[in-house]
């Protein structure tokens, strides 16, 4: 359980991160939005006891990150936006190394190392030098070393920043995988569709402040309560309009042209349902319907002004 | 009948407790490894590195074939000489990265995020250091002792002074004035967030202290009535180049005879003052770790158990 109370963090005049509160349960995969310089790293850095906060604090499973740092160390995998890797090591030795950093039991570790070479997909490369592999390799690298010690909590800082198309979707199968096996993953990201891809859910921040926090569902409904049904008929759709204006959960309606009815909607899938079919009841030749429901991008966009700190 | 004796537990001292952590069980001893890879093995993928190893290996088989070819004319001190000033280049050449190019690199953030210890970073990465130049220092020892073999045997009043064991005494001063440098290198490593940065501290420092305070105060002295030798042995007690022509045994050519000077005042205190300094260069250097990369400081070890 990770709870993170008033964190706040200033530097002089400036307040990087104004007093942020969250708390996350096991398997939970946290989206964290934000433009550049938003705040989310700053927050991810105090949280992964890099940073001190100039107050409030942040608790995982008891220990507190000004007072037990140490021991939230042990539970936590970092991996930062940018990163650097020892040139001059292996694959295994570099997860060696930081397996034994983290004590894991030298009788365990090679077992542990082959498992998080065979979840990241770097089998291949474990007698390879560091410094050969791809941007891509060298990321899942990075995550694997977050792995070895079994962490409680993972803090993905833009995980899939520089990675091809392949790479991220491999990237967003594994952070998927990691919410399944009961680990609190963090991950801040710009690609939002992804996110909401597999992130249960989402903390939008600006200016250092949370704006929304929630499943992706409770904060696009929090943003849009209403979802957009576009319905087309074979004709007469300013008729169709005027048939489903009464109905329950219908805010607005409007044609556009003979064919497209427009129905500004917030009820049941039920109530969805009896929209077409008093449609058809009435004699209306229903041929589809749409329906067109804000997403994250949406909502980013409406909550947040792109300023910065 | 007899009962079973239970072998009573014994519980491991502090000093062991520490000596584990920071030495047989501290992780970050895979610097050794690294280092043996980056400046002591051929086979590492750092073209710059290979390029200067084979020079130097290049260097090392001229000075044995000089060795030879010179008979016993050559003066190991002039080696011994040339080797202190290759330790006052090389050594901070090799280290001045050590965590300053583990900022600049970026990967200083991921040690610091993991639950080990400061002391455990720095001493490691100090090991690392004492083997490679270890290994250097006990690769050059081969050729200068050679020469003082050699040279003892054409000198017979020399010869009595043991040359071969005046050389390894020196090359034991050269090694720890080497730890002392290393130490220091490290320590500026730790205070500035640019390898090069420490680089040229480092250098500037050795250059004021090895080459401009002397030639200051020769001048000083030169136009002075007062007992010369022994405000030079005061000043330059420390200089590890006035200490090592302090070691060495010679002609003292107005009296034909051999000049030598206690090992207990030169050679023995300096090698144990230059060990020292290396353990307070530590402790400060471990002392002064604060920031992470980017950011003015991390959590300061206020109540965790650290060094």
């Amino acid at each position: 359980m990770l709870e993170v109370k008033n964190l706040r963090k200033e530097y002089g005049p400036l307040t990087a991160v104004k007093g942020i509160s969250f708390s996350l349960k096991p398997g939970d995969i946290f989206g964290f939005i934000g433009s550049n310089g938003a705040g989310k790293t700053t927050t991810i850095r105090m949280i992964s006891t890099l940073l001190e906060p100039t107050s409030g604090t942040a608790v995982l499973n008891g220990a507190d990150i000004i007072a037990n740092p140490m021991d939230v160390r042990r539970m936590i995998g970092y991996m930062p936006d940018f990163f650097g890797l020892y040139d001059d090591v292996k694959v295994w030795e570099y997860l060696d190394f930081f397996a034994a950093i983290y004590r894991v039991p030298s009788g365990q570790r090679h077992d542990i190392i082959t498992n998080v070479l065979e979840l990241t997909d770097l089998t291949v490369k474990k007698d390879a030098f560091v410094q050969s592999l791809s941007r891509g390799m060298q990321q899942r690298l990075c995550l694997a070393r977050c792995l070895v010690h079994d962490p409680a909590l993972l803090l993905l800082d833009e995980p899939a920043s520089g990675l091809d198309p392949r790479a991220r979707a491999d990237l967003k199968e594994l952070i998927a995988e990691l919410g399944r096996m009961g680990k609190i993953v963090i991950v801040s990201s710009h690609i939002l569709p992804e996110l909401a891809d597999f992130c249960n859910c989402v903390g939008i921040i600006e200016r250092g402040e949370l704006l929304a926090f929630g499943t992706v569902d409770d904060v696009v409904r929090g943003i849009q309560p209403t979802r957009e049904l576009e319905i087309r008929v074979l004709a007469d759709a300013p008729n169709a309009a005027r048939a489903v204006s009464a109905m329950n959960g219908v805010h607005e309606v409007r044609s556009t042209g003979e064919d497209t009815v427009r129905v500004e909607f917030s009820g049941t899938l039920e109530g969805q349902a009896d929209i077409i079919d008093k449609l058809v009841r009435d004699g209306y030749r229903v041929v589809g319907l749409r329906e067109q429901q804000a997403d994250l991008e949406d909502v980013f966009l409406r909550l947040t002004t792109g300023a910065v700190n | 009948m007899n009962r079973p004796v239970t072998p009573p537990v014994r519980t491991p001292s502090t000093f062991q407790q520490r000596f584990d952590e920071l030495i047989t069980s501290n992780p970050m001893m895979i610097e050794v490894t690294r280092f043996k890879r980056k400046f002591l093995s051929v086979s590492s993928n750092n073209t710059v590195n290979i390029a200067v190893l084979m020079l130097f290996g290049v260097v090392y088989l001229a000075i044995l074939a000089l060795v030879f070819s010179a008979n016993g004319y050559l003066q190991p001190s002039i080696l011994v000489n040339l080797q202190l000033v290759l330790v006052c280049f090389l050594v901070p050449s090799m280290f001045h990265g050590t965590i300053a190019g583990e900022r600049e690199r970026r990967s200083w953030d991921l040690l610091l995020v993991a639950p080990i210890s400061k002391a455990q970073i720095v001493v490691g990465k100090f090991f690392a250091a004492v083997a490679t130049l270890f290994v250097a220092i006990g690769a050059c020892a081969l050729p200068i002792s050679i020469a003082a073999a050699m040279y003892a045997g054409r000198n017979p009043d020399i010869a009595r002074f043991n040359p071969v064991g005046v050389v390894l005494a020196q090359q034991v001063m050269v090694f720890a004035f080497g730890v002392a440098l290393a130490a220091f290198t490290i320590l500026f490593s730790a205070r500035v967030r640019r390898g090069l940065t420490a680089l040229g501290v480092v250098f500037g420092l050795e250059t004021l202290f090895l080459v401009v305070v002397p030639i200051f105060v020769g001048l000083m002295v030169a136009g002075s009535n007062g007992p010369d030798n022994v405000l030079m042995d005061f000043t330059f007690f420390l200089h590890p180049f006035y200490t090592l022509d302090k070691m060495q045994p010679k002609w003292q050519s107005s009296y034909e005879q051999v000049q030598t000077f206690s090992p207990w005042m030169w050679g023995t205190p300096q090698i144990l003052i230059y060990l020292g300094m290396a353990v307070v260069f530590l402790q400060w250097a471990i002392a002064t770790l604060y920031y992470a990369e980017n950011d003015v400081k991390f959590i300061p070890d206020k109540k965790k158990v650290d060094a």
